[in-house]
Formats: C-alpha cells, structure tokens, sequence
C-alpha cells in the first residue's frame, strides 16, 4: 500500500470533520500562543533590569504555569469529546477491513497534523501577538523601556516539549479506547441507550454543605489574613460542592419536580425537566467547569481590576506624604541628625519641605480581650481564641499628640487616650500585663498622618501621658517578643514640592547623608534609620497590581475562550442527541414551533445555569474578595463593587453572544 | 361512512440537484370505512412509506386528494397540523419510537400532555388500556429496561390513547421476534373488534393476513386488493401468498389461468 496513504486518509478525515476539528484546532492554537506569550514575557530579559519587576516576573511565571496545567486538561477534555464522535466511524474502518492497528496509524497521522497545526500556529500567532501583548503589559505597568522584538527560544522549546507531551498522551488515550473495544461497540457507542441517572442523595447533600461552609468561611471570616489562609480552603470547598451540586444535586432537584404532577405534565416542563434529567449525566460536570472557569475569571478580573484601579488608595493608605524618614531607637541628637537629613537633601535638590509631621510611636502587635491587652510570643499557641483578637498598638505621648493637633487634653499617669477606627470603643481601661489605665476618652478623630490605616488588623492609637509611660510598655513587648520586638520609632512625614523625579533624588540623597554619617559615626552612634518616598511605594505597586491586572485579564481570556469552547462542543453534541428526540416529538404531535419553544427553554436552562451559579459564587466570595484585596491596603467597597458588576456585565454579554451563535449551530443540526 | 378516503394521489420527489424527479407515487385511490382493519402490503421501493407519511400529514401529497373524516389535509394550516395529527392519528412505528428519557407511562402521556390534559384525566385513560395491553405493571420502567414486544405495546397505547380516527402503523411487527409479533398483531385484532379503524403498512405476510383488507402497491398504485370476508387468517395467508407470487412472477402466469383479473374477480364477489 501506498506510504502515504494513511497520511492522506488522515487528512481527509480532518477535512470532512472539519466543524468539529476547526474549533478544537483554533482553541489549541489559541491557548499555545498564550502560553508562549506568557513564558516569552516572564523570561524577558528587558523586564529584568527593571526595578521592581521581581513580583511582576513571579506573578507571569505563576500564570505560565496555571496555562500550561490548563492547556492539559482543557485539550483532553475536547479530546474525549472528538473521539466520542468519531468511534461510529473508526467502528466502520474496522468492520470494512481495516485493522486496528490500521487505525492506530490512521490516528497517529490525524494527531501529528492536529498537534503540528496547533504548535506551527500557535507559535506563529505567539510570536506575532507577543509584542502587542507586552506593550499592554508595559502600558499597564507605565513602563516605557521597549522591549524590542525578540524571539525567545526557551519559550518556544518550553511550548513545543508541553504541546509534544499533551498531544502524546491524548494519542495513547485514544489508541488505548480504540484497543480496547469491539468493532460492534464502536459502531454503536455513538447512541447506547443510557439508564436515567440514579439520584445520589449522600452526594447533593454533600454538595450542599460544602457550598454552604464555603459561603460561610467567605462571608463570616472577619480577620484578612484569616482570610488569606482560609480562602483556598473556602474555593475548594466550592469547588467541590459545585462538582458534587451540578451532578448530583441537579439530578436529585429535577426527579423532585418531576414527582410533582401537577408541575410536571405540563407541555413546557414534561420535555425540559425530563431531557435535562437525562442529560445531567453526561453534562453535569462540563456545566460546573464552565461554571468554575467562569467563576475564576469574574472574581480573577474583578479583583485585579479593582486594586489597579484602587492603586491611588493604597499608596496613599500606606504613604499619605510624599516621603517619609523613619528611624529606630534614636536619640535626642540621632532625630536632630535625622531631620538634618531630610532637610538637607531638600535643599540640596531645591525643594521646599511642606507640612511635616514628626513624632515618636510605638508600633506593636497586642492581643486584646476586652480591656486586657498581651503581649505574646508566637510559638506560644497565641492565636487560640482565649488569648482574644491580634491589634496593632500604636504609642504615642500626649506632647506629641499635642504638638500635631494642636487640641490640649489633660492626663494624668494612669490615664489614657484612644483612637480606633474600627476597633471596639467598649472597654474603659486598658490593661497592660499588670499596668491597668483608665481610658479618659475615645477620640473621635486623630489626624496622625502616617500612622498608617492598617486595614489587616484593628488598631488602637493610644495617646500616652509622657515618654516614661511609653517606655515602661516597650519594655513589657520587648521583654515578651524578644528578637522580634518592635522599636520606638521617630517618623517624619513630609510633602514635598517638585516633581516625582525630584522626590525620589531626595530620598535617594537621605540614604547618603545617612550612609556617610553612619560611617563617620563608628558602630556606636550608627542610626538605624529608613526613607520611604511615595515614588517609590507607588511604583513597586504598580507592578505588583499591574501584573495582577495582566495576569487576571490574560487567564481571563483563556478561560472565557475554554468556556465558549466547551459550550460550543456541548451544543453540538447534544444537538446530535436530541435530533431524534425531537422527530419522535414531532411524529407524535409536536408542532415545529412547540418543538423550538421547548429546545430553547431547554438549553436556556441549561445554559445560563452555570453562568447564575458563578455570580452566585461571586456574590458569596465578595466580602472575603474584600478583605483580601484590603490586604494591599485598599478599603474600598463601591469600587470593588464597580469593578465586580462592570466584570460581569461584560462577561454576560460575552456570553449572551457566544450562546446566540452556538445556538445557531444546535438549531441548524436539530431541525 | 369512508373514514378515509384517498384519490388519485401522486408525489413527486425532485432531487436535491438539478431536475432529476423521481415519481414515488403515480396514482393511488383507494378508502377506508370506520372500523375496517387494512393492510398496505408492497415491496420496498414501491411507494408505501410516502404514502404513510402523506397520510400522516407528514409530508405533502404534489397532487390528489386525501380526506380524513370529511377534511383534507392540504388545507389544514401548517401551524395546525401538528395538533391535528394529535387528536386524530395514532401512530405505531417498526422502530417503536419511544423515548429513552421518558417511563414507559411517560412516553404514553407524552401526546395528551402536549394536548393539556391533566394528570388525573390522562391516568383514568391509561389505566383500562394499559390493562388490556398488559404492561400495567411495567410502567414505570423505562424503554432501555423492557423487551421489544414490551415496547410495542406501550408504543400502541401512546397510539391508542388520544382515542384517535384513525391508527397509522408502519411495519409494527418489523423489529419483533416471532412470539412477540404473534401477540402484537392478535392485539390489533382485538382493538379493531372493539372499533378501532387501523391502517398497517407491511412486508409481512403473516401481519397482513390478520387484516380484514389487503392493499397491493406497485410501482406507486394500488395494484390488487383482498378481502378477508368470512375466512379464516390461514385462507387470507394462502390468498396474500398467491398474490404476491402473480405479482412478482408477473404476466408469465397469467397465461396459465391464475391471472390478476382472475383473482380480482373471484374476490370481489366474496368481498364486498
């Protein structure tokens, strides 16, 4: 026989299975040239000597991986759905004389075309996007370093050995299932009469509680960092409870309603809970990866877009001034050299200090039960909840406090003042280890710049009589913390006028001051002193948001194009299924238009269920979504909220048009 | 009173390229009274499925006239036709037709719950028939789960449930075994006794022979037609028999006495 005859045969097969393997093709393409983009991007080399790309590489390296796993289980998904379709075929090969092992080489070409096309093209579409797509990352990043354009051959070598390895897999799958079977089988797998699905009531149930604990950790978990440890076990939970709702919940709600007579003989209900009973089996679990993809992509982009659009927010929350000096256990003459600095370097760079704000603070970590405040060390079992909730101390003394707000108050030893922001205002003394003071007032408001709104924690800002006070409690968390006690800081917080540029040569220049005065000093009398300039805060948050925001829209374009995938095979499936189903209807007495009425309400169901459940899910994820985005010191809830129903409506109308044309496609197979 | 009644019907099918037509029914004319129990007997290729499926309002007859209780059917309206098709055929199908997702009872109700019947009122129905069928027990499995000779009958109580004019079924023993056919068709037998007018499309000489009236089709007309009368299914069996052998032996044994004008006499004196 001719040598290329199997080569030929494969290729013709491709050719007249050409609406099924086009789809499958593309989207291959599609997610190799993302993969490529990703590798390519996060092995830049022009990124790398940029400042403050170490997150930004991380985070594009994380989303390279997330494709790649993506990219394996998504091509042996639709995979097993081609080869669904096309056992009645290879069934008829085998009985008109072809042998498997005919076949099994038949295959072997069909998957060397598929997987060359796909790698060929998804490079070809990888290098050629790969520049569009850096300049969007640059422009989210406000970069302007051109990166050129390169071709990186790790990302390609990376591409190829991943594709290579799928496609391998899905051939010894294939092969495997072709082997295993009977010509007989083959020819009739393609409609087996399948049992009606039993209802597993253990499993809903379990799906049920597992949802159900998963809202409950997102909604009622208070504490961020709680949050942050608790969210992975909160998303599988709902991953799981949707696996188990979509296949055994929806089967156990339908045959419910269909015991309910009166609701179920009615012409609209008959065909539509009934159908769908029957196709729960098969769909149940590509209806809840739809339904998960879809999730992750809403809370993916809604996220990431709220902290990029929220950056202006936490740069402020975590830096209100332009600069600010901090150092650590300073003496009288340590802060006189400090400011020195400060000024210093303004003048040097011509630039006038405006609203300065400087005083002393402890800033420490509490347990705080009511009025009992403990300090203890971590490797005691301090996060039990005896101990009640971790806070953030701030110290300061009333001189301080008077110099910056200018509002005289009288204290006396044992006395104190407090502020919170959303800390309880409950207790009426503070008790520190066996040190009790008497809380003279809350403060409605303490305009301490700087001081810093730390969202993680509650903190209480404790206004002090005198530095004697402040002391004997640093003493107390040093005695308890030992190495990681924390220090009295002297802060100054000032605005600077000039630009950003100039700004940042000031803070640059108070490092110097400080490095040549440190080194003029000797060991003894070195300041341990930091400078943080806005500039700078805002740049390295920009990165790590900006990425986020790349990776979030990036993902999202991935999965959104997985999710029209599947929905667009599961149309095409079904509509092969339900041809016959809907001519028997119609031999029975069922009009065209009752026919169509019903196919829509139909697949509307079925279609739009996922998409409900994944704003449910988004819903229940919003406060934990919240507190962990305030973990980037960014509070805001109606822009979070913006974010979340802008992502959404986008994402409807996206879908809206994918479900027009792959109904179109159902249609045109059914009738 | 003729419950049916067909004239000189033809159909052409034009093929889907260019003007190649294909008549797959010249002329046929023929009636069926209410009650009778007729058989459309013919090879394949001899136009007895397009027939059906004109019959059944399936498909559109190019010329002709087919009148069903008074009313023709090319001029029921397109938007109507499926309900009509509800409340006055019963169709019985080779390949039963019944759906996998649907009980055995469901697929029963499946017409009156597309008519708006409630479930009380389509019960009461099915319970007698359901009885007479007997698959009273098995009505709550589904098609996967019960013999052919099961399915059949349900498929003839869906058939037999929207009390219809007239029962349409199309080689109804065609995937049975031989038993299963046998209480297949004396079923028919008994349903007709009760009045039920049934028209069978078949290969089989043995179904046909149960039926009081045997149609012959041949290249798209009626033939040739027998009457049982008051004979026995084993006399109509040999009557059947003999026809089909003139009819594929053609004129050569015309010569020899037994010709089709012959036959037509002598039945026709027995007959009506």
């Amino acid at each position: 026989m001719n040598r290329f005859f199997y080569g030929k045969l494969a290729i013709g097969n491709l050719k007249k299975h050409l609406g099924l393997y086009l789809p499958y093709v593309i989207t291959a393409i599609g997610v190799a040239a993302m993969y490529y983009i990703m590798a390519a991007i996060s092995g830049d080399e022009g990124l790398e000597q940029m400042p403050h790309t170490n997150d930004v590489k991380m985070i594009l390296r994380m989303g390279c991986g997330v494709i790649g796993i993506f990219a394996v289980i998504f091509l042996f998904y639709t995979n097993s759905f081609l080869m669904k379709r096309r056992k009645k075929e290879f069934g008829l090969f085998n009985i008109l004389g072809m042998e498997k092992r005919h076949i099994g080489k038949m295959m072997f070409w069909e998957t060397l075309t598929v997987a060359a096309v796909s790698i060929l093209g998804g490079l070809l579409a990888g290098i050629a996007l790969n520049k569009l797509v850096s300049m969007v990352l640059l422009r989210i990043l406000e970069l302007n370093v051109p990166f050129g354009f390169v071709v990186s051959l790790p990302a390609m070598a990376s591409l190829v050995v991943l594709f290579v390895g799928i496609y391998g897999a899905t051939l010894v799958y294939n092969l495997l299932q072709v082997w295993k079977s009977k010509p007989i089988e083959l020819l009739q797998s393609a409609h087996r009469g399948e049992a009606e699905p039993r209802t597993r009531w253990l499993m809903a149930i379990f799906g049920v509680a597992a949802l159900g604990i998963g809202y409950g950790i997102a909604i009622w978990v208070k504490s961020p960092l709680d949050a942050l440890v608790m969210f992975f076990l909160a998303v599988i939970l709902v991953i799981l409870g949707t696996y188990c709702l979509f296949t055994a919940g929806s089967v156990a709600l339908l045959k419910l309603l269909r015991k309910n007579k009166g609701y179920y003989y009615r012409t609209s209900h008959f065909i539509s809970v009934s159908g769908m009973i029957y196709r729960m089996k098969q769909n149940a679990v590509g209806l809840a990866n739809i339904c998960i993809l879809s999730t992750m992509v809403l809370v993916m982009v809604s996220g990431t877009l709220c902290l990029y659009t929220g950056m202006e927010d936490a740069v402020n929350a975590r830096l209100p001034k332009d600069i600010s000096v901090k150092g650590r256990e300073l003496t009288e003459e340590g802060r006189a050299a400090t400011m020195q600095f400060l000024e210093q370097a303004a003048a040097e760079e011509g630039l006038s200090i405006e609203a300065m704000t400087e005083y002393s603070s402890l800033g420490c970590a509490a347990w705080k039960k009511g009025g009992k405040i403990q300090f203890l060390a971590v490797s005691d079992d301090a996060f039990s909840n005896t101990n009640g909730e971790l806070c953030m101390l701030e110290i300061v003394t009333l001189m301080d406090y008077e110099r910056i707000t200018g509002d005289k108050q009288d204290l006396k030893e044992n006395e104190i003042l407090v502020y919170t922001g959303r800390g309880d205002k409950d207790a009426t003394s503070l008790q520190f280890e066996d040190k009790s003071f008497q809380v003279k007032s809350y403060l409605e408001e303490l305009d301490l710049e700087g001081l810093g709104m730390e969202i993680a924690y509650d903190v209480y800002f404790v206004v002090v009589k005198n530095s004697g006070i402040q002391q004997q409690i640093d003493k107390m968390q040093k005695a308890s913390y030992g190495d990681n006690a924390s220090m009295i800081e002297y802060c100054i917080y000032a605005d600077l006028s000039g630009t950003q540029e100039q700004s940042r040569a000031c803070a640059e220049r108070i490092q110097q001051l400080r490095e040549e005065y440190n080194a003029s000093q000797g060991e003894q009398g070195a300041l341990n002193v930091s400078v943080d300039s806005k500039v700078e805060i805002r740049e390295s948050f920009l990165m790590l948001s900006g990425a986020f925001l790349f990776l979030g829209i990036f993902l999202g374009v991935v999965f959104l194009m997985a999710t029209v995938m599947i929905i667009y095979y599961k149309q095409i499936s079904e509509g092969y299924e339900d041809k016959e189903r809907f001519e028997i209807m119609q031999k029975v007495g069922m009009s065209q238009r009752e026919v169509r009425a019903s196919i829509r309400s139909q697949i509307l169901k079925v279609f739009f269920l996922p998409l409900l459940m994944a704003c449910i899910h988004l819903i229940a994820a919003f406060p934990m979504l919240n507190r962990l985005v305030s973990l980037f010191g960014l509070d805001n809830v109606p822009l979070f909220a913006v974010c979340a129903v802008g992502t959404v409506g986008v994402f409807a109308v996206i879908y809206g048009i994918v479900y027009g044309i792959t109904a179109k496609a159902y249609y045109k197979i059914v009738e | 009173m003729a419950i049916l009644e067909v004239n000189n019907l033809k159909k052409i099918y034009t093929t889907r390229f260019g003007g190649n037509q294909v008549q797959a029914l010249t002329n046929v004319t023929f009636s069926v009274e209410k009650g009778e129990y007729v058989a459309i007997m013919g090879e394949s290729g001899s136009g007895k499925t397009t027939l059906l499926n004109i019959l059944a309002a399936l498909d559109r007859a190019t010329a002709g006239l087919v009148l069903l209780n008074g009313k023709n059917l090319s001029s029921i309206r397109e938007a109507e036709v499926a309900s009509f098709r509800r409340e006055n055929l019963g169709f019985v199908f080779q390949d039963f037709n019944l759906l996998d997702n649907f009980s055995l009872q469901d697929n029963i109700f499946l017409p009156l719950v597309l008519a708006g019947k409630k479930y009380e009122e389509m019960r009461s129905r099915l319970m007698p028939i359901a009885q007479k069928l007997a698959i009273q027990d098995i009505l709550n499995k589904f098609p996967y789960e019960v013999s052919g000779g099961q399915k059949q009958r349900a498929a003839v109580a869906r058939a037999l449930i929207t009390r219809p004019q007239l029962i349409l079924a199309d080689e109804p023993t065609g995937a049975l075994d031989s038993k299963a056919a046998e209480s297949l068709l004396s079923m028919f037998q008994e349903i007709n006794e009760e009045g039920q007018t049934i028209l069978m499309v078949t290969h089989s000489v043995k179904a046909a022979s149960c039926a009081r009236r045997v149609l012959f089709i041949n290249d798209g007309q009626v033939f040739h037609q027998i009457y049982k009368g008051s004979g026995t299914d084993e006399e109509m069996y040999q009557k059947i028999s003999d026809t089909l052998t003139v009819i594929t032996t053609g004129g050569k044994r015309t010569e020899q006495g037994a010709s089709v004008s012959e036959i037509t006499a002598r039945q026709g004196r027995n007959g009506r």
